[in-house]
């Protein structure tokens, strides 16, 4: 597998996690409003 | 309100993926050639004359999961221990051979019983650790063969040592694989006292459903207590490829 796609990959998951994130602890009570 | 948030995250992706792919450009070359370096020192100190380790994909990307090939005179270990320490650079992923296949796994060095084993097969050979009448507790006159066959062992701690009691076919066979079991336990907690750690020993008793070959299963010198020394395999995280047959 070339380092491109490991790059790709690995900061694709973190940026999913890092919006999942963000929707669990700010987007839930942002839509409540 | 859903619709423009979409695109923001689609975005962000966009932005996300071509940051890493940017990154990878930048860097891949640089990391390429450090890892080649690297290998060619690895390779060299391994005694792996004519390998070469590849640090690019077929269609030229740079890659930590470098293509090995070349060697084809050499023997099968020597390849096998190069192809160990390039995988041992830091930064190196999985290794593979152009022409491994599968059967390459298979004919990687068997773990194989250490010396110990040996030393401590010679030390029973003569003596056998001998217990009272009907019970499991080692006769006084054989603490010292314990001792010797602690000592024996103690350049094999890391491996598995088996432990295992046999006895004769007199009497019910459901107490003789008992008697064999807590002998078997006897000698392990010997050996506990001795320094042994308990994490590499295994007690066992298998009754008198193997006697010693050629002998009667009657003969009372089937009651014996056996050691085997069974290396261990250190657990790799990333599979190292092994050259296949030619």
């Amino acid at each position: 597998m070339p380092i491109w796609m490991e790059l790709l990959v690995l900061a694709l998951f973190a940026y999913g996690v890092g919006m999942a994130l963000g929707w669990l602890v700010w987007g839930r009570s942002d839509n409540e409003q | 309100m859903l619709h423009s948030r979409i695109i923001a995250a689609t975005a962000g992706a966009i932005v996300i993926a071509t940051l890493a792919l940017a990154t990878a450009h930048a860097t891949g070359p640089r990391m390429e050639a450090e890892l080649d370096a690297r290998a060619r020192k690895a390779i060299a100190a391994a005694g792996g004359n004519g390998i070469t380790a590849r640090f690019t994909t077929r269609a030229g990307w740079a890659t930590r999961h470098p293509l090995m090939r070349g060697g084809d005179e050499l023997s099968d270990p020597v390849r096998a221990r190069t192809a160990r320490m390039v995988a041992q650079i830091p930064g190196v992923g999985a290794v593979h051979w152009a022409n491994s296949s599968g059967l390459a796994a298979r004919l990687e060095e068997a773990p194989h019983p250490l010396h110990c084993q040996d030393d401590v097969n010679a030390l029973l050979h003569s003596r056998t650790i001998r217990f009272q009448e009907g019970s499991a507790s080692i006769d006084p006159a054989s603490e010292q063969l314990v001792d010797e066959v602690a000592e024996a062992l103690r350049p094999c701690l890391g491996s598995i040592i088996a432990v295992t009691g046999h006895t004769d076919k007199s009497g019910l066979e459901q107490s003789n694989v008992a008697l064999s079991l807590s002998r078997a336990e006897a000698v392990r907690d010997g050996l506990l006292a001795r320094g042994i750690p308990a994490d590499g020993l295994r007690a066992r008793g298998l009754g008198s459903k193997k006697p010693v070959e050629g002998l009667d299963p009657e003969d009372p010198a089937n009651r014996r207590i056996e050691f085997s020394v069974i290396a261990s395999v250190p657990v790799r995280p990333t599979p190292v490829d092994v050259p296949g047959p030619r």
